[in-house]
C-alpha cells in the first residue's frame, strides 16, 4: 500500500504521460464525441473575447482616423451581430456538453459498484478493496484525481486556443515590439515573467502544504482521536439516530456522541492540522492570482512604452496589450495546468487501479450438464479453507458427500464454519487445499455462471432490494406472474399479499419509492424463501431461515417444508435444533470439522457427542418436570 | 400531537433570515470567518474597477505623449497595487475554505446530537425522519450543499450589489440617460433570469426524485451485503437495467434543463448584443460631437459591458440563495424541535426504594401515522396511526422476574419502550413506585433502566467507553471488569490481552477488537451490568447464540437480577422457565398471566404456543 505521505509527490514524467492517456482512453470509451466537442466548445470560448478585442480597437482606430460614422455603425454592427452568433454557437455546444459530461460522470461514479457485481467474491470482502474505494473517494474529492485530467484538458485546450488567438491578433506587435528604441519594454517583460515563474513556484509550494493537509487522512490512533469527527458516520446513518439512539439515550451516551463529534472540531490537534490547511491554501491563493494581476498592469505598460515611441495607433495599444495579456496570461495558464497535474499524479492512481482491475480466481470454462433427473452429486475432498487474512481455517481437512434428494441438515456452534461450507459449495471461495466436486469434476473447472445456477440459497445475511416485490422474487424485470405469486404463497408471504395496494408492483422499503412498504424481518425472510423457490435451482441451501420468526410461523414455514422443497437436494443450518428434525440427515460442525453425521435418533444416542450436549443445551428447558 | 398528521412543513426563512442565521452561528464557532468575508467583499468589489481603469491610463498616458520614465512609474505603482489586490483577494478567498467548510460537519454533529434530544418516537415518525435527512441533504453535496453555497454565495451577491452600485456612480457621472437605459436594461434581464429561476425551481420535485433513484440504485448494487445474493441468483443484467434507467432518468432531466438554459442563454446573448451595439452606438456619437476622449471611450464602454455581468452574477447568487434557503429551512426547523426535558422535574431517583414496582394504568398507545418502527416487529402491518394498547392494565412487582411473550406484532417492544420512557402513553399513566414517572425528567428516569435491545450498538471506541457510553474519563475500570467478567467476556478479553483502552472495531486501531455475534451479545449484556440500574429489561438477547451460549445465558440470568426488577422478552419460550412470572400479550391485550405451571395447567394459548416448540424436543434422550 502506498502511504498518504506521498501522494504528492511527483511521478516519473514517462510513467504519468501514460497514465494520463489511460484515463484519457477510458473516457473516450466511454463518449467517443466528448473531446471533439471539447475542443469545439474551447475553441469558441477563446475565439469571442478576441473578437470582441479586435471590435473595440478597430473603432478606438477609427475614432482617431476620424472616419465616417455611419460606416463605422454599419461594420460594428455586423460585428456585434457575429459574436453574439458565435455565442449562440458556444451556448449550443456548452449544453449538449453538460448533458454528456454528467452522464460520463454518473457512469463513473458507479464503476466501482458495477465492477463490484462480477468481480471476484473475495476480492469484494476484502480490505484493499474498501480501502481502493476510500482511496478513489478521497482522490476525486476537492476536484482532483480522475476530475483533475478532466478540468486541466478542458484548460490547456482552451489555453492553447488563447495562444493561436493572440498570435494571429497580436503578430504585429512583436515586429513593433524588436523596432523599439530602448530597454524598457524588454525590462518590462522581463519583470513580467520573473514575477510569473516565482509565483508559479511559490503557488506550487503553498499548494503541495494545502494538500498535505487535505490528503493527509489520520492514521495513527492518536492523530484519530485528535482530528477524525464521527459527525457523518453517525448523522447519516439511521441505526444510530434512531434504532441505536434508544441506547445512548438509555446509558446517558449523549456526552460520549458530543466529545467524537462536534467536541472533536475544538480540539487542539485538529486546529492545528486545520491552521496548517489554511496557510496552504491561503499561499496558494495569494501567489497564484498575484502572478496573474501583474500580466494586465504590465503589458499595458509595455505597449504603452511602445506606443510613445510612437510606433502604433491608441487603437492597437488596446489590440496589443490584450493580446500580449493573453498570450502570457495562456503560457502561465498552460504551466499552471501542467504542475495541476503532476501535482495530481498519485491521485490519478487509485481510478487506474479500479479500471484496471483483475479477476483472480481461475474462470472454468465447462458448461454444467443440465439434467432434468436432477442427478448432481457433491462431494466435499479433504477441504482446508481459511478466510484472506485470518490465521485460523474456518474449514480444516473437511470431507463430506451431498447425495441427490438428500436433506441435510448443519448445526454447531458459532464460529464452527457452517456458512463457510455454503460460501464454498457456491463457490464464492476457492479452498486453500482439497476440492470440492460435482459429479466427480472440481466445480472449479466449470463456468461460474452456470454452475450458480444449481444452487438458489437464502443466507442469513440475504438482502432484499427497494424495488418491485415482482422483481425483487424474480430478480429480473420480466417474469412469470403467476410464479411469483405461487412461490410468494409456498413462502408464507401470500397473507400479506391482499393488503398490497399495488401488488406485485409495491416497492419495498421507502428508499426508492415513497409509495413502498415497510416489511419485517419475518416477512423478508419470506420473501427470500420466494426467492429461493422462484429460481427452481436443483440445491436448495438455508442458513437460519426461521431466526427473525415467532414460534407459530416458524411452524408454518416447517410443516410448509417438504412441499417447498419437493425432490430437492437440501442443506439446512439452524440454532433451533427442533428443526433438523424435518432432515433425514444431521452433520455435526465443530472447529471447522465434521465431527458427527447420522439421523436425529443415532446421533443423539450418542451421550458423548457434540449433538447430544447442543441439544441437551436447549432441550432442558423444554421437558416436562413432571 | 395532533400537528404531526401531515407532512411537516418548516417555517420558512427569508434570504435575510438565513445570512442572519449563519452570521450568528460564525460568531460563535468561527468569528475570524465573518472577518475573512467582510475583507473579501470590499477588495472584490474594488478590483473589477482596477480592471476597466486600466486601458483608460494607458490611453491617456500615450495621447498625452508623457516620458517613458513617466509612464513605467504610474503604470508600474498601478500593477503592483494591482497584484497585491488581486493576491489579497484570492488569498482570503482560498485561505477561509477549511475554516467556512468545517461549518458541514460541525453542523451534521450538531443535528445528530439534537436527534437524540428529542423525544424518541418523533425520531421514529415518517415525517421527523423526512424532516431529518433533508436537513443532512443541506449540509451535504461538499461545496455545491446549501449551507456552503449559503457562504460563498453571501460573499459573491454581496460583491456584485456593492459593484453594481460603484459602476452606477461611475456610469451615471457620465450620462443619466444612460445609466437609465441601463437600469431598464437590467429589469429585463431580472425579469427573464426570474423566469429561468422559476422554471429550474419547478424542476426541483422530479430532480430529487430522479437523484434519489439513482443514489438508491448506486449504493443497492455497491452494497457489499448483497454480493452473496447477487452472484448465486445472477442479478448482474437485473442491477445493469436499474442503473442505466436510474442514469438515463437523470439525462432526460439534464436534456431538459439544458434545452431550457440554452433558450435563456440565447435570449442573455441577444440582449448583451443590442445593449453593445447602442452603447457603441452612443459613444460614438459622443465621441464624434467631441465630447469624449478615446481614453474615456474605453472605460465607458468597459463600465457598460461590466454592468449586465454584475446583473447576472447577482442573479445566479439569488437563485443559488434560493436554492439553498429551501434546504436551510429544514437545517432551521430540526434544530429548533422542542426537546425532551432533560433538566426540570424536581424529583430525584435516588429517593426511590429498590427493587422497584411498575405500573401500567390504564394505558392507551398508538403509533402515529407513518410511523415505523424498524424492530421489525411492529412493522409488520403498514402503518396508519395503530393503536398498540387500549386500557392496558399491568403490575411489576418490585423484584419480580417477569416474562414477555407472544408472537411478532403483539406489542412486546412496544411495552418495553413505553416502560422505559421512549414513549409517551396517549391516556393513563405509568407509575414507578405509585409515582407518575412524567414527574421525573427523562435524564433521571433513564437512569433506572438497563435495556439490552434487539439491534447491537457498537461503536468505533475504546472497550470502556463502548460499556459505559461515557467518555473514557468516567470509566470506572474495576467495576467494569467486574460486569465484564459476570456477563462472560471478561475471560475472552484477558486473553487476548486486551484492556479497557483498546479500540473496537477496526476505524480507530488497525488491531481493533472485533467480536462474533455471540461475543457481542455478552458484551452487550455486560454493558447493562456495568450500569447496575434497578430495571433490567433483555430483549431477545440470545437470538445470535448457539445453544450452549444461549444455555450459560439462561443460567446466569437469576444472579443478573438479584435485588433487581426485570423483564425478559424471548421467542424461545424455555426462557420462561426462570421468570417468576409469564405475560403473554396478542394484539396489544394481556391475554394470559401467571407462572409457567399455571399457564400449562390452563392451556390457553401459552401452554399451545409452548407446545408447538417443545414437541421437537419431546422424544429427546434423556
Amino acid at each position: 500500500m502506498t502511504t498518504q505521505t506521498d501522494l504528492t509527490s511527483r511521478l516519473p514524467l514517462r510513467e504519468h504521460i501514460r497514465n494520463i492517456g489511460k484515463i484519457l482512453k477510458y473516457v473516450q470509451g466511454m463518449n467517443r464525441y466528448y473531446f471533439p466537442a471539447v475542443a469545439a466548445f474551447q475553441m469558441l470560448c477563446a475565439a469571442i473575447p478576441y473578437m470582441e478585442l479586435l471590435l473595440s480597437a478597430y473603432i478606438l482606430d477609427g475614432i482617431g482616423a476620424h472616419k465616417d460614422i455611419k460606416k463605422m455603425i454599419f461594420a460594428v454592427t455586423a460585428a456585434v451581430l457575429g459574436i453574439m452568433l458565435a455565442g449562440f454557437l458556444k451556448s449550443t455546444i456548452g449544453n449538449i456538453l453538460e448533458v454528456r459530461r454528467q452522464q460520463m460522470y454518473y457512469l463513473y461514479d458507479c464503476e466501482t459498484n458495477t465492477k463490484m457485481l462480477d468481480m471476484d467474491f473475495s476480492r469484494i470482502d476484502s480490505p484493499q478493496l474498501r480501502m481502493l474505494q476510500e482511496r478513489i473517494w478521497n482522490d476525486n474529492n476537492w476536484g482532483a484525481g480522475i476530475n483533475s485530467v478532466f478540468w486541466q484538458v478542458n484548460a490547456i485546450l482552451r489555453r492553447c486556443f488563447d495562444l493561436i488567438g493572440a498570435a494571429i491578433v497580436g503578430l504585429p506587435v512583436a515586429g513593433h515590439m524588436l523596432r523599439t528604441k530602448g530597454n524598457a519594454a524588454w525590462a518590462v517583460l522581463g519583470a513580467l515573467i520573473i514575477v510569473q515563474v516565482v509565483g508559479i513556484r511559490l503557488h506550487v509550494y503553498f499548494r503541495k502544504m494545502a494538500d498535505a493537509f487535505r490528503y493527509q487522512l489520520p492514521e495513527t490512533v492518536e492523530e484519530k482521536e485528535e482530528r477524525l469527527p464521527f459527525s457523518w458516520r453517525f448523522a447519516t446513518q439511521d441505526n444510530f439516530t434512531y434504532k441505536n439512539g434508544k441506547d445512548i439515550r438509555i446509558y446517558g451516551g449523549y456526552d460520549l456522541m458530543k466529545r467524537w463529534t462536534i467536541d472533536v472540531y475544538q480540539r487542539k490537534g485538529y486546529q492545528d492540522w486545520v491552521s496548517k490547511g489554511v496557510k496552504g491554501d491561503a499561499g496558494d491563493g495569494f501567489f497564484s492570482s498575484m502572478a496573474g494581476g501583474a500580466i494586465g498592469g504590465a503589458c499595458y505598460l509595455i505597449v504603452t512604452i511602445i506606443a510613445l515611441s510612437g510606433a502604433i495607433t491608441v487603437g492597437s495599444v488596446i489590440r496589443f496589450a490584450g493580446c500580449l495579456g493573453g498570450l502570457v496570461d495562456a503560457v502561465s495558464g498552460l504551466f499552471y495546468s501542467f504542475s495541476e497535474l503532476a501535482l495530481s499524479a498519485r491521485r490519478q492512481l487509485s481510478t487506474l487501479e479500479l479500471i484496471g482491475l483483475q479477476d483472480e480466481m481461475y474462470k472454468g470454462t465447462l458448461p454444467v450438464e443440465k439434467r432434468s433427473d436432477g442427478e448432481y452429486q457433491i462431494e466435499f475432498r479433504n477441504v482446508s479453507f481459511r478466510y484472506p487474512g485470518a490465521d485460523h481455517y474456518a474449514l480444516k481437512n473437511f470431507s463430506m458427500k451431498l447425495n441427490i434428494g438428500e436433506k441435510l441438515a448443519i448445526v454447531g456452534m458459532n464460529g464452527s464454519g457452517k456458512t463457510t461450507m455454503i460460501k464454498l459449495l457456491c463457490r464464492l471461495y476457492d479452498p486453500q487445499e482439497g476440492e470440492i466436486l460435482l459429479n466427480g469434476v472440481n466445480i472449479r473447472k466449470f463456468r461460474q455462471d452456470e454452475y450458480c445456477r444449481l444452487f438458489a440459497v437464502v443466507f442469513q445475511d440475504f438482502m432484499l432490494y427497494p424495488f418491485p416485490l415482482a422483481q425483487n422474487v424474480a430478480v429480473d424485470t420480466s417474469y412469470d406472474e403467476t410464479r411469483v405469486r405461487r412461490c410468494l404463497d409456498d413462502a408464507g408471504f401470500g397473507m400479506r399479499m391482499p393488503s398490497l395496494e399495488n401488488g406485485l408492483d409495491t416497492c419495498l422499503y421507502k428508499d426508492y419509492d415513497d409509495s413502498g412498504i415497510e416489511i419485517s424481518g419475518g416477512e423478508a425472510q419470506k420473501i427470500a424463501l420466494a426467492r429461493a423457490i422462484y429460481k427452481d435451482a436443483p440445491f436448495i441451501l438455508l442458513d437460519e431461515p426461521t431466526a427473525a420468526l415467532d414460534p407459530l410461523a416458524e411452524y408454518e414455514i416447517y410443516t410448509n417444508f417438504d412441499k417447498i422443497i419437493g425432490t430437492k437436494t437440501a442443506v439446512y443450518i439452524s440454532h433451533r435444533l427442533s428443526s433438523c428434525r424435518f432432515c433425514e440427515k444431521i452433520a455435526v460442525f465443530d472447529e471447522g470439522r465434521l465431527v458427527q453425521m447420522g439421523s436425529h435418533e443415532e446421533l443423539a444416542a450418542d451421550k458423548t457427542g457434540k449433538y447430544y450436549e447442543l441439544w441437551n443445551a436447549q432441550a432442558q428447558y423444554y421437558k416436562e418436570e413432571a | 400531537m395532533e400537528t404531526m398528521k401531515k407532512a411537516f412543513e418548516p417555517k420558512r426563512h427569508s434570504i435575510l433570515s438565513n445570512i442572519g442565521f449563519f452570521i450568528r452561528y460564525y460568531r460563535v464557532y468561527r468569528p475570524v470567518v465573518l472577518v475573512c468575508c467582510a475583507a473579501e467583499i470590499l477588495i472584490s468589489a474594488l478590483l473589477p474597477l482596477f480592471t476597466i481603469y486600466l486601458p483608460k491610463l494607458a490611453i491617456d498616458l500615450v495621447e498625452q505623449s508623457v516620458s517613458v520614465g513617466y509612464a513605467v512609474r504610474v503604470l508600474g505603482i498601478y500593477s503592483l497595487a494591482m497584484m497585491l489586490f488581486c493576491g489579497l483577494n484570492r488569498g482570503i478567498n482560498y485561505g477561509k475554505y477549511n475554516l467556512y467548510n468545517e461549518q458541514r460537519g460541525n453542523l451534521m454533529g450538531m443535528l445528530f446530537l439534537k436527534s437524540l434530544r428529542i423525544p424518541y418516537a418523533d425520531m421514529e415518525s415518517g415525517e421527523m425522519k423526512q424532516l431529518y435527512w433533508k436537513a443532512c441533504d443541506t449540509v451535504q453535496g461538499g461545496d455545491w450543499g446549501a449551507s456552503s453555497r449559503m457562504v460563498a454565495e453571501t460573499v459573491s451577491i454581496s460583491v456584485n450589489i456593492l459593484s453594481f452600485l460603484l459602476y452606477s456612480t461611475v456610469i451615471g457621472y457620465l450620462s443619466t440617460p444612460m445609466l437609465l437605459i441601463l437600469v431598464v436594461l437590467s429589469f429585463i434581464n431580472y425579469a427573464v433570469s426570474m423566469s429561468h429561476i422559476r422554471y429550474e425551481e419547478s424542476l426541483w420535485g422530479e430532480r430529487a426524485q430522479a437523484n434519489k433513484h439513482y443514489y438508491c440504485v448506486r449504493n443497492v448494487i455497491g452494497n457489499v451485503q448483497g454480493a452473496k445474493d447477487i452472484r448465486i441468483y445472477g442479478m448482474k443484467k437485473w442491477m445493469v437495467w436499474l442503473r442505466d434507467r436510474a442514469i438515463g432518468g437523470l439525462r432526460r432531466l439534464e436534456e431538459k434543463s439544458r434545452r431550457k438554459n440554452a433558450y435563456y442563454e440565447r435570449i442573455g446573448l441577444a440582449l448583451a448584443a443590442g445593449r453593445n451595439l447602442g452603447a457603441y452606438v452612443y459613444l460614438l456619437y459622443q465621441v464624434s460631437a467631441g465630447g469624449l476622449s478615446a481614453g474615456e471611450f474605453v472605460l465607458y464602454f468597459g463600465a457598460i459591458t461590466g454592468f449586465s455581468g454584475f446583473i447576472n452574477s447577482i442573479m445566479s447568487s439569488l437563485a443559488s440563495l434560493r436554492g439553498a434557503a429551501n434546504g436551510i429551512d429544514y437545517l432551521r426547523a430540526y434544530l429548533d424541535l422542542p426537546e425532551e426535558n432533560h433538566t426540570d422535574g424536581g424529583r430525584h431517583i435516588e429517593e426511590l426504594e429498590t427493587p422497584l414496582q411498575i405500573e401500567f394504568r390504564d394505558v392507551s398507545f398508538a403509533y402515529q401515522s407513518g410511523s415505523e418502527d424498524e424492530d421489525g416487529e411492529e412493522a409488520a402491518q403498514p402503518s396508519e396511526g395503530r393503536e398498540i394498547f387500549r386500557h392496558l392494565n399491568l403490575t411489576i412487582h418490585a423484584g419480580e422476574k417477569l416474562a414477555l411473550v407472544g408472537v411478532n406484532g403483539a406489542g412486546k417492544t412496544t411495552l418495553v419502550k413505553l416502560l422505559c420512557g421512549m414513549y409517551e402513553p396517549d391516556e393513563g399513566a405509568i407509575l414507578i413506585n405509585g409515582i407518575d414517572r412524567s414527574e421525573y425528567s427523562k435524564d433521571e428516569l433513564y437512569r433506572l433502566f438497563s435495556v439490552v435491545f434487539q439491534e447491537p450498538l457498537i461503536l468505533p471506541f475504546t472497550i470502556g467507553e463502548n460499556l459505559a457510553l461515557k467518555r473514557v474519563e468516567h470509566v470506572d475500570e474495576e467495576r467494569a471488569w467486574a460486569a465484564l467478567d459476570k456477563a462472560g467476556i471478561g475471560q475472552t478479553l484477558r486473553e487476548k490481552g486486551q484492556h479497557l483502552e483498546s479500540y473496537m472495531t477496526k476505524v480507530i486501531a488497525k488491531d481493533g477488537v472485533e467480536f462474533s455475534g455471540g461475543q457481542q451479545q455478552r458484551f452487550l449484556l455486560a454493558r447493562a451490568l456495568y450500569k447496575d440500574a434497578p430495571v433490567l429489561i433483555l430483549d431477545e438477547p440470545t437470538a445470535a447464540l448457539d445453544p450452549i451460549a444461549e444455555s450459560e445465558v439462561y443460567e446466569h440470568y437469576n444472579q443478573f437480577c438479584q435485588g433487581k426488577t426485570a423483564v425478559f422478552i424471548s421467542h424461545r419460550l424455555a426462557s420462561t422457565k426462570f421468570s417468576d412470572r409469564i405475560v403473554m400479550l396478542e394484539n396489544g391485550r394481556i391475554v394470559e398471566t401467571g407462572t409457567h405451571d399455571e399457564l400449562m395447567r390452563a392451556g390457553g394459548a401459552y401452554a399451545k404456543m409452548f407446545e408447538i416448540q417443545s414437541s421437537y424436543y419431546e422424544e429427546a434422550p434423556i
